[in-house]
């Protein structure tokens, strides 16, 4: 599991190390979401997502009145 | 200028940038003393054996001096139609002997009044002597410009069946003049500028007003301009110098030794770059099916021709991916070999020792090290080692069981195919490529061949040259210009030319001039 | 033009390999019925898509959404696409890797090719809406003239009768079976993410379209061609496509030609990741008010690749998805949303309108 974790570490250092020096010019808003989306992208590395329940599994859950009742009415 | 020519004598040092550059920075003009100028230029000559300084006297009064390079200048012509007259005129009493009066007594058709310290360098370095006379503060430069060159052959690389056999040389005037003598009109331009600080390389960009986009003319002049380079010795100079996407394999420019290729591409409403020194021109812009046009295509009946491009295509895929495809499919997906062909193929490698991968790689870099041989070496060796190269290792890898013969197959399907790409350049940039293919395929088979292509893909359709993408106009589509893509249109089709910018007079002809026996000579 | 090949590859390119399958699970005969449904949903999108953007022009849908309903709403609108095109992108990777690897490569580590798809996506959409735009125009004849040509090699095997009997259960099994379809086709509303970008925006409506009637007609050949080749055997089969190429030989020397499926199945899941990612980039951009989406390129392709792996343990799991609650889901980010907002805008304006007595502007 750490393993991911670690890999997934390589990855954001090395997209850091290669879109820095383009980001120069760019507002400090860009650079704010660049690192907060990389470091979002770093803590679900951290889960084991395969086997967590995630959005597939809330949206089963949201919409499994409708699926029932198309379901019902239809099939 | 005593104190200018000083501070040259002084820059001498290692520290030193350059003689010339300092001069072409500050306008320093020539002065009225005569010996100044004189010796000013003896100091920016000094140490060259080839600068010769020829003083003589004008009417037995004036003083008078030519300066030229050996082996630049026509002497025969300098001796007789400007020292002779010169040394044995008389005074004239109506007249002061001035500098304009010796202009108006020379029979030399080409002669300028220069100024600038700068300019009579310039002049005397591409080979026109300088006549610096007393109390004159200008100098006469001289159009006697003569030095060997060789005459006008067939292109080695660009052989043509039918079709003219004449190729630049490496005299820019000549092929300038080549031009000419095919595009007669006023309207094409040739724009000459100097390039390199040390070289003083003389380049034209080349163009037909009308037909050309104004903006592409200014953009290549600001790019040739912004070139500072000490020396340019080949166009591939300024090519890289000044193209979209350095970082490409793919060249963005058409590089030619024909002055027809040039002109067809004049009238397509691209520029032409000519450097002096090569015969090869540059081309911009172009595109990726720009590299598949062979001159043959248009000196030959266009359905042969267009059934020839196409095989040309089959064969530019197949350069890039069979070996990759050999590698893939008899790596990882052997269940898609027919089962007649499988059995053979798997009695051909049972003895070989190593996995495809290594095997295909040992041959490919092989074949490539055998053209690379080939190109260095005379042409009566070269021939040796390309039979050496077949024969030999060919037949020999094969019975020795290092390889297999199917894989010399492949291998030497993939190098004439390689071989049929019409532009040279063109046909490096796919053999690299197939590499990284080769590489892919033995990590993921078939996929991998897929992503390196979408690679291809990707980056080619980022790719642009001189504004114009490189796989239009396939992509984006240009419905009217695939007539000299997908096949070659009759002459009497090819109504417009190619749109890679708006600005381009797009009306080539006058449509319908199909030809037929009912026609006759009606318009 | 360059948009419809573009919206054409999106729709088509995942749904060939899967939709016969469960289209015949509800439809049997009848398949090829459900796509002329399930497009009416792809043409009623692209009308909403167009007409809001009419209203707001050279603007995206994270965009006017804010002007319509106002900033926070907007922005809590604007994420729940986010967040779907997040969702959807993650399983189009997933079941395009899920392909390769049962079909073609079974000892590959799924990561690597996940993991190399999305590279080369990223750098795709990193060259901008014009390069990708020309990828998917060249890359257009290679997924087409292939997927015809080797339906017109399965000729011989043709068992026409199958499609008889016509509509023997009536119209209902077909309209049930044009709910997944539908799903699909409700893709087609990332045409409101490109309008704005169109170089000729009133052809905006034309090429939407003709790319929904292309992916319609397209979808209705597979099907056809599945069913007189597998007859009712499709609904057993996880890719019926895949089995329906087996059974093409060219001659009889080529009998194998599926690695031609997988060429174009490869193709097709580019451009179809490709578009999505720009559509999450582009929209993750606007959602922040960033300058550029180009930084935010990869470190969204990060989150992909952990939305391909969450909370999907395998590829059943999501097969099952796919067929139920992903229409519905689709649907309501991709109909409702969108519907809503145009409704909105309009009433919006017609009250504007009366009080200040002329057109908006916006």
């Amino acid at each position: 599991m750490w393993g991911t974790f670690f890999a997934t570490m390589l990855i954001v250092m090395t997209i850091v190390f290669l879109q820095w020096p383009k980001m120069k010019t760019n507002p400090k808003k860009d650079k704010t979401a660049f690192i907060v989306l990389l470091v979002i992208g770093l803590l679900l590395s951290m889960l084991d997502l395969q086997y967590m329940k995630g959005p597939t599994s809330v949206r089963q859950f949201l919409f499994k009145p409708f699926v029932e009742y198309m379901q019902k009415y239809l099939f | 200028m005593i104190r200018n020519s000083k501070k040259l004598l002084k820059n001498k040092g290692p520290k030193q940038q350059s003689v010339t550059d300092q001069n072409t920075k500050s306008q320093e003009t020539l002065q009225k003393d005569f010996q100044q100028n004189v010796n000013m230029f003896r100091s920016i000559y000094l140490d060259c054996s080839d600068v010769i300084f020829r003083s003589f006297r004008i009417f037995g009064q004036m003083d008078a001096m030519i300066i030229y390079i050996e082996g630049l200048t026509d002497t025969d012509l300098l001796d007789w139609n400007v020292l002779s007259p010169l040394m044995k005129m008389e005074a004239d009493e109506a007249e002061p002997p001035g500098i304009d009066w010796i202009k108006n007594h020379l029979s030399i058709s080409d002669t300028k009044k220069v100024n600038l310290v700068a300019d009579c360098i310039e002049s005397i370095s591409a080979g026109r002597p300088i006549l610096l006379l007393e109390g004159e503060l200008y100098a006469l430069s001289f159009g006697l410009t003569k030095f060997e060159k060789r005459s006008i052959d067939e292109p080695e690389a660009e052989k043509v069946i039918r079709g003219p056999r004449g190729g630049f040389i490496e005299s820019l005037q000549v092929n300038t003049s080549l031009l000419r003598r095919i595009i007669k009109s006023p309207a094409m331009k040739i724009k000459t500028m100097t390039i390199g600080e040390y070289s003083k390389t003389s380049v034209s960009l080349i163009y037909i007003e009308g037909i050309v986009s104004p903006p592409l003319i200014e953009e290549m002049e600001s790019r040739l301009k912004r070139i500072k380079i000490d020396g340019v010795l080949e166009s591939e100079y300024i090519e890289e110098m000044i193209e979209d996407n350095p970082y490409s394999p793919f060249p963005q420019f058409l590089s030619t030794e024909r002055p027809d290729v040039v002109s067809a591409s004049l009238l397509e409403g691209r520029a032409a770059i000519l450097t002096d020194g090569t015969p090869f021109a540059l081309i911009a812009p172009v595109s990726f099916f720009t590299m598949l046009q062979a001159p043959d295509d248009y000196y030959d009946r266009y359905i042969i021709r267009t059934l020839i491009r196409w095989l040309r295509f089959v064969f530019l895929f197949a350069a890039l991916v069979f070996p990759a495809l050999y590698v893939a499919i008899t790596t990882f997906h052997q269940e898609m070999i027919p089962d007649a062909l499988l059995i053979s193929i798997a009695a051909a490698r049972e003895n070989v020792p190593f996995p495809a991968f290594v095997e295909v790689l040992l041959m490919e870099l092989m074949l490539e090290a055998l053209r690379e041989a080939g190109v260095r070496l005379p042409n009566q060796v070269g021939s040796a080692v390309s039979i050496v190269g077949a024969l030999v290792i060919g037949q020999a890898s094969v019975q020795a069981g290092l390889v297999s013969a199917p894989m010399v197959i492949v291998v030497a399907t993939t190098g004439i195919a390689s071989f049929m790409i019409p532009r040279y350049m063109f046909g490096y940039s796919i053999r690299m490529l197939r590499f990284p293919l080769i590489i892919l395929a033995s990590v993921s088979g078939l996929l991998g061949i897929m992503l390196g292509i979408l690679a291809i893909v990707i980056h080619l359709s980022g790719l642009r040259s001189f504004g114009a993408p490189y796989l239009g106009p396939l992509a984006p589509l240009k419905t009217s210009d695939l007539k000299d893509v997908l096949w070659r249109a009759p002459m009497w089709k090819m109504d417009t030319r190619p749109h890679f910018n708006k600005e381009t007079n797009i009306n080539r002809q006058a449509p319908h001039q199909e030809p037929g026996p009912e026609r006759g000579g009606r318009d | 033009m360059q948009m419809s090949m573009l919206l054409y590859l999106t729709i088509i390119a995942t749904g060939i390999i899967t939709l016969p399958a469960i289209t015949a699970k509800y439809a049997g005969n009848d398949l090829w019925i459900s796509p002329i449904i399930a497009s009416l949903a792809g043409f009623l999108i692209v009308f909403i898509a167009v007409k809001l953007h009419n209203l707001y022009p050279r603007k995206t849908v994270m965009q006017y959404s804010e002007d319509i309903i106002g900033r926070i709403p907007g922005k809590v609108i604007g994420f729940f696409v986010l967040f779907f095109y997040m969702e959807i992108t993650g399983n189009v990777i997933r079941s395009y890797s899920e392909f390769i690897l049962t079909s073609f490569l079974f000892r590959t580590p799924l990561i690597f090719v996940i993991a190399s798809m999305l590279i080369l996506c990223a750098f795709c959409i990193y060259g901008r809406l014009e390069v990708l735009a020309r990828c998917a125009q060249f890359l257009f004849p290679v997924f087409i003239l292939p997927l015809f040509f080797s339906i017109a090699f399965l000729a011989r095997d043709f068992q026409f009768g199958n499609i008889l009997p016509v509509l023997e259960n009536g119209i209902m099994p077909p309209l049930k079976a044009a709910i997944p379809p539908s799903g699909w086709f409700g893709e087609i509303f990332v045409i409101a993410f490109l309008l704005p970008y169109l170089a000729d925006g009133k052809k905006g409506m034309k090429f939407g379209i003709l790319s929904v009637l292309g992916a319609m007609l397209t979808l209705m050949i597979v099907n056809l061609a599945a069913l007189f080749v597998l007859g009712m055997a499709i609904s057993n089969k996880t890719y019926p496509l895949m089995n329906v190429i087996r059974y093409a030989s060219l001659g009889s020397f080529f009998e194998n030609i599926e690695a031609v499926i997988m060429a174009v199945w490869i193709v097709g899941a580019f451009v179809k990741i490709s578009v999505l990612y720009y559509v999450l980039t582009l929209g993750t951009a606007q959602w922040l008010n960033l300058s550029d989406y180009r930084p935010v390129v990869w470190p969204i392709g990060i989150l992909l690749v952990q939305f391909t792996y969450w909370g999907v343990p395998s590829e059943m799991a999501l097969g099952r998805s796919d067929a139920t609650d992903f229409p519905l889901y689709s649907f309501f980010i991709q109909l409702s949303l969108p519907l809503f907002l145009l409704v909105i805008a309009l009433m919006r304006n017609k009250y504007k309108k009366k009080k200040v007595g002329k057109p908006v502007q916006t």
